[in-house]
């Protein structure tokens, strides 16, 4: 045999042997550490997005640290003062955002889930406009009035638990100082060689880097269950189940108890696992009442909010038209609300919605050259560039907007210069949300002052007077003070109404009606919001 | 063993002497380098099969087949790292006769012939049999004037004259008849050797167990296109690895017609039973090297010399490289056939290795169908893996090949046999198909 078996031979490819076998062990054991059972694959693509996107981040964020150096070093030796934007220094926050987000992906025609480009062009312009994000623990002392933070403060949250929720935005939220929370379906952590879920290790992982926090999602209410005997599904946390053996759908009782159970058992397997406390919850599918026109149970879902408020601190949903985007201090509740980020929005325009809905000072004027963070309730709402045009939509008789960030007004004079060619036009104050507010109402040849709560108006006054006409420059305005609530044409009270609450407070709105279908609309001038007794 | 012992050579100087490397610091730091990568890619493709066994491992088959041919590609490497070469004895000198047989080669045969008498080997002991089999151009002629001008450079030269074309066999067998020395080395007649071979080739005969020798071939107009540059590597790899790995058992399973070295005594036992060979009644008139070994490892050994360096020039067209390719694979499957009845009696790892290669062979088209045809049709998935699985294992050699022969065009050379592949994953069955037809046997 021509074979050379001496030491001399063998040792270094012993050594190179070795070296293999135990790198490859290595290899395994480290997948296993950080991927947990996600199969290798997919392991190793999301190494590699992980690994481009810190290479990315880590260039793109020295390159701007070098600008703005530079722009520092700029102004320094030019005299000038450095502008911040807003005039943030110092001032502490009334109210935090809450953002949500599903997936971060690479997929551009994804309509659930921001891109990963999009999302790094908005936490960048957040970034550069000073707003910071807090921890959950943060948020819940600010809500108990046991913390102060600084005025550009937000929480971001991640929906789900998915992968693609942690592994495109790790490096992200490294570069920036960020921080997230990530409301994880309990049940589907445990799904085994899942591509899309977190598993256990992962989330370990992912909670010992400091940077996330978690909450609940549920632990199986997440997906469709079937709600009749046909097959149709409705929402675990609002519809009644069908019960199959049985023939039948469930009773009250049993949607309590059934919805009880998955809140806790949620709650437990989450703390149990990662050993940390697990107080807030993410309502799944964000839905309050089920799927419109199919929901067969309309008291489920407050039901499930009762539940939820006995076994947690905190319960998001999701913001919609008809509320003030921010979380007030003063009005805190079980349940808070996040904004949804949709797909396509840019970073400006995330900024642009943050920086609306920031609280208000008073006085307020408003040219509507840009938008200051109207929210159109119900119908069209034309904004920006010295417009202002509320109309209503095909087939509605009215239309409705109101000023995010005016939450906290009390007492004082909301005046408007309008263009009113037809309907009536309502100016609103008090107002806290689309639904509740106090208003005047001004039709050709009447002033009417009326309280709407919940959808419930009463009329409170009424003057008649044909000085109350149509005109391109009409001027209105409605004043709140103390108990009173006054309307005023052409700067002077006309008509007064006392039942005010004491302590209201709530911001402005307008609103425009008209019998004829689609044809309600009116142009705003200018408006101006003064303190009363100024 | 320094790696260095065998720089290349220019073509431009194909006759110079071998430049001895110095072996610069620099140099060695390099090589360190491509081993690291070598290495690298080894751990790759180890975490590869890992990462992969577990959906192959659904299919006992492939997923015995995935982890055979890794291990068998590997452990190759493995083996030729541990072979052994014979160190030169110089007082171990057989006479040697050097025999071409040749058919239309009037370009090249003349440099073949001219070598013989620059052998570094006493003159005394050189015989030369140089066979012109029926040529229609000038080959004879150029056979007389090459033997008037090295006649007294050699002890004995001898041209020998077929009429009519009967066959390289009968040439081969002629040129064994009328050898008087001991050592007979076949050169074919677009062959070149290097002076130093003769001492490499003859040094493992003074085992008498030797029967037959293979020298190292590499690819002459390796430069001349892409095609040939990937014979270059495809040249060397199965000589520095896989015959090495073969030759540690005395099995080396083709001693090839390019510059090869057989033990007269041994030869004339078989001659005529090989000369009349026949396989499933048809006469065999190709791969009559392959044959020549199998007789000879019957009871032999045959080995290989990494130093007894020679040179061939290669088919320069694709068609030509198919016909060779085919005419090769016929005779593969011919003496696979025949070597499958006593190869179990040799070392139980040569056994081993070569049961475990004909059993690759003869899988791999069907792995190819399924992955490349089957799943994507019926599954609709890309054969990623698969494809990626296959050039991880061509870049390993090609890497080989890089750290041994230094820069050379080897990436591309490896990107082409990748994609030829594809075409040459069907010969082996095309070749049983069309066993029988002997047209393609001559060239």
């Amino acid at each position: 045999m021509y074979i050379d078996l001496s030491l001399r031979r063998m040792l270094p490819m012993l050594v190179i042997g070795m070296v293999l076998l135990v790198s490859v062990a290595a290899t395994g054991n480290i997948k296993e550490r950080r991927y947990g059972s996600t199969p290798p694959v997919a392991s190793i693509g999301f190494a590699w997005q992980e690994l481009t996107l810190r290479v990315r981040y880590a260039i793109e964020s020295s390159v701007w640290k070098t600008g703005q150096v530079a722009s520092a070093a700029f102004s320094f030796f030019s005299g000038e003062e450095e502008a911040t934007r807003g005039g943030a220094g110092g001032r502490t926050a009334r109210a935090i955002p809450v953002l949500t987000y599903h997936r971060i992906v690479g997929n551009r025609n994804d309509l659930n889930n921001v891109t990963v480009r999009n999302f790094s062009d908005q936490m960048f312009a957040l970034k550069r406009a000073g707003w910071e994000t807090i921890t959950l623990k943060e948020y819940m002392e600010f809500m108990d009035g046991t913390r102060e933070l600084p005025e550009r403060s937000f929480l971001i949250t991640f929906d789900d638990g998915a992968k693609e929720s942690f592994y495109p935005v790790d490096p992200l939220f490294d570069m920036l100082g960020y921080e997230g929370v990530i409301y994880v379906i309990a049940s589907a952590m445990y799904t085994e060689k899942s591509t899309y879920y977190l598993s256990p290790n992962e989330l370990r992982r992912m909670l010992d880097t400091g940077r996330w926090e978690i909450g609940s999602h549920s632990y199986d209410g997440h997906r469709p269950y079937p709600t009749d005997r046909n097959g149709n599904t409705g929402i675990f946390f609002a519809d009644k189940l069908w019960l199959e053996e049985e023939s039948r759908l469930e009773t009250t009782e049993e949607f309590t108890a059934r919805v009880s159970n998955d809140l806790a058992h949620a709650r437990k397997v989450l703390e149990d696992e990662y050993g940390v406390i697990v107080n807030t919850f993410a309502f799944p599918l964000g839905n309050e009442t089920g799927i419109e026109g199919a929901a067969n149970f309309p008291p489920g879902a407050g039901i499930t909010e009762d539940e939820a408020e006995k076994l947690y601190d905190l319960g998001f949903l999701q913001t919609d038209n008809n509320n003030f985007t921010f979380n007030y201090l003063e009005d805190r509740s079980f349940i808070a609300r996040r904004i949804h980020v949709d797909h396509d929005w840019s970073g400006e325009r995330l900024l642009r919605e943050l920086e609306g809905g920031l609280p208000k000072e008073l006085p307020f004027e408003d040219d509507f050259s840009r938008d200051r963070g109207w929210i159109p309730a119900w119908g069209t709402l034309d904004l920006g560039t010295n417009n202002f045009l509320l109309r209503a939509d095909e087939g509605a008789s009215s239309a409705s907007a109101f000023l995010d960030g005016s939450a906290l007004w009390a007492d004082y004079s909301f005046d408007a210069t309008l263009n009113w060619q037809d309907g009536s036009v309502f100016l609103l104050a008090d107002l806290t949300n689309s639904k509740t507010y106090n208003a005047c109402v001004f039709s050709p040849g009447t002033v009417r002052i009326q309280s709407t709560k919940n959808g419930e108006t009463r009329v409170l006054a009424e003057i008649r007077d044909p000085k109350f006409a149509y005109g391109e420059s009409a001027r209105m305005g409605i004043r709140v003070h103390g108990a009173v609530i006054e309307c005023l044409w052409d700067y002077s009270s006309v008509v007064e109404a006392y039942s005010r609450a004491m302590s209201a407070k709530g911001g402005i709105g307008i609103q425009v009606w008209n019998p004829e279908l689609g044809s309600a609309a009116v142009q705003v001038w200018s408006i101006l919001v003064r303190p009363f007794g100024s | 063993m320094n790696t260095h012992n065998h720089l290349p050579e220019t073509n431009k100087n194909p006759k110079g002497a071998v430049f001895s490397d110095f072996g610069s610091t620099a140099q060695k730091v390099g090589d360190l380098g491509w081993w690291f990568v070598f290495f690298g890619v080894v751990y790759v493709i180890l975490i590869y099969k890992v990462v992969f066994y577990e959906a192959l491992s659904n299919h006992l088959f492939f997923g015995f087949y995935s982890v055979l041919i890794t291990t068998y590609i590997l452990s190759r490497f493995l083996l030729a790292y541990v072979h052994k070469p014979v160190q030169v004895d110089v007082r171990y000198e057989p006479t040697v006769t050097f025999v071409v047989p040749a058919k239309n080669e009037e370009a090249h045969i003349a440099e073949t012939i001219q070598r013989f008498a620059e052998v570094d080997y006493p003159r005394e002991k050189v015989e030369v049999i140089a066979i012109n089999d029926g040529s229609t151009d000038r080959t004879l002629e150029e056979m007389h004037r090459v033997a008037e001008e090295i006649r007294y450079s050699v002890r004995r030269i001898e041209v020998v004259d077929f009429k009519v074309n009967r066959g390289k066999r009968y040439g081969m067998a002629e040129g064994v008849k009328r050898a008087e020395h001991d050592i007979v080395i076949f050169i074919d007649s677009d062959s070149f050797i290097e002076p130093s071979a003769v001492r490499h080739l003859v040094k493992y005969f003074a085992d008498r167990s030797v029967g037959a020798v293979s020298g190292h071939t590499d690819v002459w107009n390796r430069d001349t296109n892409l095609l040939t540059q990937m014979q270059a590597v495809r040249y060397y790899i199965s000589f520095k690895v896989y015959k090495a790995a073969e030759s540690i058992f005395g099995t080396v399973t083709c001693c090839p017609g390019c510059c090869s070295a057989y033990r007269r005594e041994y030869v004339l036992k078989f001659i005529d039973e090989w000369l009349h060979q026949k396989f499933f009644g048809v006469q065999c008139t190709y791969g009559d090297d392959r044959s020549l070994t199998n007789f000879m490892i019957l009871k032999y050994r045959a080995v290989y010399s990494s130093e007894a360096q020679a040179h061939t020039i290669v088919p320069d067209t694709f068609g030509k490289y198919m016909r060779q390719q085919q005419r090769w694979k016929k005779s593969w499957i011919r003496e696979t056939f025949i070597a499958s009845s006593f190869m179990w009696k040799k070392h139980s790892l040569a056994a081993l290795s070569f049961y475990s290669y004909v059993f690759l062979a003869f899988v791999s088209p069907i792995v190819f169908f399924r992955a490349m045809v089957w799943f994507p049709v019926v599954y609709h998935t890309w054969p990623i893996v698969y494809l990626s699985g296959l050039f991880l294992m061509l870049f390993l050699h090609g890497l080989y090949y890089r750290i041994q022969v230094g820069p050379r065009a080897w990436f591309l050379a490896i990107c082409s046999f990748w994609f030829n592949t594809v075409i040459l994953m069907w010969q082996l069955p095309w070749a049983i198909m069309t066993l029988r037809d002997t047209r393609w046997g001559t060239r």
